[in-house]
């Protein structure tokens, strides 16, 4: 009748990654990459988006050679029963639950600082995460649909922010003159790579795209460029506007620049709040996006019926991890160290090990 | 059997967000808006804030909603002071309580620019903004904020001129700049 | 579930068949049975049954039943079987039964039934029929410009108006009867090389998946066949509108109206063809397509402007402006309830307010949206029980509201607008948010005969059509020139310059 079958466009493809990667990178990593570098960490951020494009090249050619999705390849290549194959999914889902756990923390302080203050941090992450699990249960289609009507009145707000907030940037934090420290420089590159191991996904996409992997990765490479100009041109405005030893003492400075932000003219005095909307979809779409992954790789690693069973386990997990984040401060840490020496080279060397193991096997 | 656990969970979950519990919200009326702050010294050399509200019937003792607060007045007896400076703006970067884009001015004396302002007719706080912004459009210059100076605070880069207000004849008006120095008040004024 | 078991067919003994047919309408006084003597020497009995207002007066020569009979009473025995046969009476619409109980329910239909005594089968001869209200303007659907005609309650006239609007030998016409009891005649109405035949066997599937007593209105077939059921968002398009409904039929959409109901579905439907009126092809686009904002501005007023109201005040008092903030603290003094439940009461109040307007006849209708809107609301503001604001938001939501052209898919907006009352009171815009991301998801979930409700705004890989140029904004007539994606791939031209 109409086309009805779990099957998404490329230009759905493009959005999804886009409000993917746009949210957390902006928030988080302006603050950490200024403190030592100041305005030269834009150099880490191009280092960062220069790691991600190759890593979306190496991901290409391994989806090429496999043919089809990771998943299918895995069965076809190892069978079911395979308990290696069945570990590393168990793993990547591991990972993609815990990287929703600490966006779903994220979120949640996020929100709780910026909207509203005095409420319960449990109650903000409880509403989250179960409206998280309601946006999965409908499967991509129903996910990219939502931010194919949201992607404007996202990017709309978003770029008129930036543009406003020109006009209240001070050259003089552009300390040109400082010494940048390159050593720093590299570490902070490869901290900007950490939002883009979501790419990693691109090799489960091909299940619910049309079968042409290179307008697949042409539209996640365009995502990509256009979140690290976005990124880019955040992290300009905010040092900036705040300087770069304050950048890096701020805990969101986005939500913070916010409040500078002064529409001048307009009825309205500050947007801030309405403002905020732009990383709530973000970070949602982030979020979700590693439930939706999680649940897949966990019930191909388990191979066992109830579909919807699983997600309650994942949402509960992602609750439990987030509520452990805030308040339990060494896990922070903790998670923080894992995906940058253990989690994201592991993103980085599966799809070579599984391409491997394949070829081996065949 | 299942229909049963359903109910059970159903129930338990709504149970625990009764715990969690929203609704923090406080009406508007029960809301007093500051629309000026003065800092200054007590008598015992403590910090004190005196507050300036939009309209007579607010008081200290109601929720305090600072989104509307104008102007932060510093005595110049408090910025002699450097580490009661820091130590108020390391308070207020922290608990966040005054927006980043209000304005700061100094005053010799808070009690008499606050006292000429009760014979004005809005409350002195939007009346000094008003003059302020004033000033920015015909100057062209952009006047200091919290905002400003918790940056400066951390980067220590730049020299700012934070306007000095005096009452005369029954008008507030700017008499003088107070430098605020890479982070530090200097005691430099500009005349 | 049939209604007879059994049936007993119509035999050459006309008495069996006058003492079957008085057992199945015994205690039926509306049922009027006359026996006559017809035939060239009087001598064939006959039996003629029907009800007692759906048929004119017999003896006038001008009806059909009446003419029948006048030929009928020219015939001998021989010819007589002959003429019936072959309906020698020249009658247009004539039915044969070979049962009884068929013949009764036929009769049920508003005709007249005739047996005649050596004749095995039952004759139905068309009248006038059941009374009805004839044409009319629809009451909910104005337009300034168009057309002012609305559907009657009669299946077999409103079928007639789409035939006069759409004279094409490919518009076909498919009859059912649904309810048990009630056995109401429903039809299907589409163009047969624009439909897509997977959406016309769904329909069909889904008329056949219950069985119920009666159907006595369009509304008990749309909410049987529904798909979410539990969803506030209509699945099927309505309309009293007959150039509504033939412009939907050209688009390749099927509509379906049901015996005594003036209100006909359309399916399947989609958000934005809620939210399109009849006059906006008959407007320029310039007008067409500023209702059309406005529409969509209304929209989502009408779902969150109370809620926002409650968000900005008791949450973020920073984004107003601070003499308006003072003005609407000014305001609130002296109310006795909190903001959250002012809102909901005066909402409430509304409601009331708008439901007995329409169960009041006439100008008692019109006046309570005097009395109720002014003074009661200037009462209730005077004696502090709820702040001027409210009532300016309150009614502000009421006019978005109405402007929606569809009442049920209004209706959505006016349940969830305390849905969203409810979030924005409980977490501020945090929960306005929320409000907006589960809306959105479950619009993306819903579908209508497997056509996703926020078409055309996603998918465009299926989407080969014009929807978009006929969306928020109507493009100029004459670059419509593609069909929505309701009609089929290979017929999606319809507009060509010669």
């Amino acid at each position: 009748m109409f086309l009805d079958n779990q099957r998404i466009s490329f230009r759905q493809v493009y959005r999804l990654y886009l409000f993917s990667l746009v949210g957390i990178s902006t928030l988080v990593i302006p603050g950490k990459i200024a403190e030592k570098n100041g305005v030269y960490g834009v150099i880490s951020i191009l280092l960062g988006g220069a790691l991600a494009f190759l890593y979306l090249f190496y991901l290409k050619r391994v989806a090429k050679n496999m043919e089809t999705d990771l998943i299918t390849y895995l069965d076809r290549r190892e069978g079911g029963g395979n308990l290696l194959k069945r570990g590393a999914l168990f793993y990547l889902a591991g990972s993609a639950v815990m990287t929703a756990g600490y966006v779903a923390f994220v979120f949640s302080k996020l929100v709780q600082k910026s909207l509203t203050a005095e409420e319960n941090y449990l109650l903000i992450l409880a509403l989250i995460v179960l409206v998280g699990g309601y946006a999965v249960v409908g499967g991509i289609e129903s996910r990219a649909r939502v931010y194919e009507v949201m992607f404007w009145f996202v990017l709309i707000p978003m770029f008129l922010l930036l543009l406003i907030s020109l006009k209240g940037i001070n050259f003089i934090y552009f300390d040109f003159h400082r010494a940048p420290d390159y050593g720093k420089m590299l570490q902070d590159g490869y901290l900007c790579f950490l939002p883009f191991q979501t790419l990693f996904f691109a090799l489960l996409l091909p299940k619910y795209v049309k079968k042409d992997y290179n307008r697949l990765f042409f539209s996640i490479g365009l995502a990509l460029f256009c979140g690290v100009g976005i990124l880019i041109a955040f992290f300009l405005i905010l040092v900036g506007t705040f300087g770069a030893e304050a950048l890096s003492k701020m805990e969101f400075p986005a939500v913070t620049f916010l409040n500078n932000v002064q529409f001048t003219g307009g009825f309205f005095k500050r947007l801030d709040a309405i403002m905020m909307g732009i990383w709530f979809f973000t970070l949602f779409a982030l979020m979700n996006m590693n439930i939706h992954y999680g649940g897949i790789l966990l019930k191909e690693s388990v191979k066992k019926g109830g579909g919807k069973r699983y997600l309650l386990g994942i949402l509960a997990v992602v609750y439990l991890l987030a509520a452990g984040l805030s308040y339990v401060e060494p896990m922070q840490e903790f998670f923080f160290n894992f995906f940058l020496f253990f989690g994201v080279p592991m993103y980085v060397l599966l799809p070579g090990i599984f391409l491997a193991m394949g070829r081996k096997r065949a | 059997m299942k229909k049963l656990i359903r109910i059970c969970s159903l129930l338990l979950l709504l149970a625990g967000c009764g715990g969690l519990c929203g609704c923090k919200a406080v009406e508007l009326e029960d809301r007093s808006f500051p629309m000026m702050v003065a800092v200054e010294l007590s008598d015992m050399k403590q910090t004190q804030f005196r507050y300036v509200f939009a309209n007579e019937w607010s008081d200290i003792n109601s929720y305090l909603d600072y989104n509307h607060l104008k102007v932060v007045l510093i005595e110049e007896e408090f910025l002699e002071d450097e580490k009661k400076y820091q130590d108020f703006l390391t308070e207020i970067q922290k608990e966040e309580t005054f927006p980043r884009n209000t304005y700061v001015c100094v005053t010799p004396d808070a009690d008499e620019i606050c006292d000429t302002g009760e014979a004005l007719a809005i409350d002195v706080g939007t009346y000094i903004e008003n003059m302020l912004q004033t000033k920015e459009r015909l100057e062209k210059n952009h006047l200091p904020t919290i905002g400003d100076l918790l940056d400066d605070k951390e980067n220590q880069m730049r020299i700012w001129k934070l306007p000095v207000l005096s009452a005369k004849d029954g008008q507030i008006e700017i008499t003088d700049y107070y430098q605020i120095a890479y982070g530090s008040p200097s005691a430099l004024r500009e005349s | 579930m049939a209604e007879y078991m059994q049936k007993t067919k119509v035999s050459n003994n006309i008495d069996k068949n006058i003492a079957r047919f008085g057992e199945i309408f015994s205690e039926c006084s509306d049922i009027k049975m006359q026996e006559m003597c017809i035939g060239s020497h009087g001598n064939i009995k006959c039996h003629l049954s029907y009800i007692e207002v759906a048929i004119s007066n017999t003896t006038l020569r001008d009806t059909a039943i009446g003419k029948a009979l006048a030929f009928l009473e020219k015939q001998n025995v021989v010819e007589m079987k002959k003429q019936l046969d072959g309906n020698g009476m020249g009658i247009a619409d004539i039915t044969w039964y070979e049962f009884v109980e068929d013949a009764a329910l036929g009769l049920l239909t508003g005709d007249a039934i005739l047996f005649v005594d050596g004749y095995d089968k039952a004759i139905k001869i068309a009248d006038e029929g059941y009374p009805g209200m004839g044409i009319q303007e629809p009451d909910s659907e104005k337009v300034v410009r168009g057309s002012k005609e609305g559907f009657a309650d009669s299946v077999k006239i409103n079928t007639s108006l789409l035939r006069k609007r759409i004279r094409s030998t490919k518009l076909c016409v498919k009859e059912k009867k649904l309810g048990v009891r009630s056995h109401t005649l429903v039809n299907l109405v589409y163009m047969k090389d624009l439909v897509r035949r997977p959406l016309l066997e769904e329909i069909e599937r889904r008329l056949e998946q219950y069985e119920i007593d009666g159907v006595l209105d369009s509304g008990i077939i749309e909410q049987l066949s529904e798909e979410k059921w539990y969803s506030p968002f209509p699945q099927f398009a309505t309309t009293q509108r007959p150039d509504k409904a033939a412009t939907a039929i050209l688009e390749g959409r099927i509509v379906l109206f049901s015996d005594n109901s003036p209100t006909a579905l359309i399916l399947p439907t989609d958000f934005n063809s809620f939210l399109q009126t009849s006059d906006d092809y008959y407007n320029r686009f310039e007008i067409a397509s500023f209702a059309r904002i406005l529409r969509y501005i209304a929209v989502f007023f009408a779902m969150t402007l109370p809620g926002l109201y409650i968000a900005v005040t008791n949450f973020h008092t920073q984004i107003l402006p601070t003499t308006l903030l003072l003005a609407f603290q000014e305001a609130r003094f002296g109310v006795a309830f909190p903001a959250a439940l002012e809102v909901i009461l005066m909402e409430i109040a509304f409601e009331m307010l708008r439901e007995a307007g329409v169960r009041l006849p006439g100008t008692m209708g019109n006046t309570i949206g005097i009395v109720g809107g002014l003074i009661i609301g200037q009462a209730a503001v005077d004696a502090n029980l709820v702040s001027p604001i409210i009532v300016i938001v309150v009614a502000f939501t009421a006019l978005c509201s109405f402007a929606i052209p569809s009442e049920e898919f209004a209706f959505a907006f006016r349940l969830l607008k305390f849905f969203f009352i409810a979030l924005c009171a409980w977490e501020g815009y945090f929960g306005f948010l929320i409000g907006i991301m589960m809306v959105l998801i479950h619009l993306s979930k819903l579908k209508s005969f497997g056509l996703n409700y926020l078409t055309p705004f996603v998918g465009p890989e299926q989407y080969k059509g014009d929807g978009k140029k006929d969306a928020i904004v109507r493009f100029p007539l004459r670059l419509l020139k593609k069909r929505p994606i309701y009609a089929r791939e290979e017929e999606k031209i319809k507009l060509k310059k010669r």
